[in-house]
């Protein structure tokens, strides 16, 4: 009881934990966008580069 | 069928209903699935269907969505905005163009944009529960003929005029006469210096225009259309109008500007 109620708390205040928190939240968000966009892509259209961890979190700052 | 329905079960006909749905809720209707994705089409033109709901066995109900709003669909297409996408049809050309994400405007189909709405309304079918009925959405709602109506009405829902890509607008696209505009906007706010004295002759400046669309992948344009928006946009920001009497290195009488010289030609290639 007392490892899970610490393992929560990690999850809380951990900044490492709580940046992959955000990372896989970027990522997910990250693969919808580019899901929709390469609907509308065209061959001649050049697609952007595979970002980095810190480009994602970078990324996702950006939207409104 | 819908109008039969209408008539003879009117209680059983629902549109999106606000306050069921908490925004960390997996949805459970396509009318959820659709609003908790694009809340300004919601906003903007309602409920993305007419849903029938009827007893199934006494304790579930069963979701029919029976009737697709063209309109809501039309605005869907225009992108999700908490993903910052963006899809306009620029009507002086009659082209669709999308906000990549680098953030340049390129354009697209009519045909892409169809199969983009095709994927949406099967990718809602395949998220929804047990209980909803997906034969509209796989079938009937992803119709040529349903396609063809929502990107007929989006021409009118998405239009945006010649002043969404002007060359002062913060709408950049991959290609238009704009952008030669805005470089030489570029090159007036920052290689251009008043100076008493100073001598800028048509030649010299587009020798430099050259240059800067060359680093940024444009095509030439003629110096005669160069001189021209030039003219203008040195006269407003500078207050100086083109003359024939500068002298040149070789000094030979040219057209050009006086009181006018040029700066940073080090970061200039070839």
């Amino acid at each position: 009881m007392h490892c899970i109620n610490s393992r929560i708390s990690d999850q809380e205040t951990n900044p490492f934990l709580k940046k992959l928190d955000r990372l896989d939240e970027a990522k997910l968000k990250y693969a919808g966008s580019e899901w929709l966009l390469n609907f509308l892509r065209t061959e001649r259209c050049l697609k952007p580069p595979v970002l980095t961890d810190e480009q994602l979190l970078l990324w996702q700052k950006t939207l409104p | 069928m819908a109008e039969d329905i209408a008539l003879t079960l009117p209680d059983s006909l629902r549109l999106y209903q606000p306050d069921r749905l908490g925004f960390d809720q997996l949805a459970q209707t396509p009318n959820e699935w659709f609003v908790q994705r694009y809340p300004l089409a919601y906003q903007n033109h309602g409920s993305p269907f007419l849903e029938l709901l009827q007893l199934r066995d006494g304790f579930s109900q069963q979701i029919l969505s029976l009737v697709l709003n063209h309109d809501f669909f039309a605005a869907v297409l225009g992108g999700r905005k908490d993903l910052n996408h963006h899809v306009i049809y620029f009507v002086p050309e009659m082209e669709w163009y999308f906000k990549d994400s680098d953030n340049i405007y390129k354009t697209t189909t009519q045909e892409k944009l169809q199969n983009q709405y095709r994927a949406l309304m099967m990718k809602c079918a395949q998220d929804m529960p047990i209980q909803v009925h997906k034969l509209n959405l796989v079938h009937e709602f992803r119709s040529d003929r349903n396609a063809k109506i929502i990107l007929q009405r989006a021409k009118s829902i998405l239009a945006a005029d010649q002043s969404y890509f002007s060359a002062t607008s913060s709408n950049q696209r991959i290609r238009g006469p704009e952008l030669y505009e805005r470089l030489m906007r570029v090159l007036c706010d920052t290689m251009l210096e008043q100076s008493e004295g100073g001598c800028l002759t048509v030649s010299e400046a587009y020798q430099v225009f050259c240059k800067l669309a060359q680093q940024n992948s444009l095509d030439q344009i003629k110096r005669s259309m160069f001189k021209e928006i030039m003219r203008d946009l040195i006269k407003d920001e500078f207050g100086v109008g083109l003359r024939r009497d500068v002298l040149n290195a070789e000094n030979k009488q040219q057209e050009g500007w006086r009181g006018l010289k040029l700066l940073g030609m080090e970061g200039l290639v070839g």
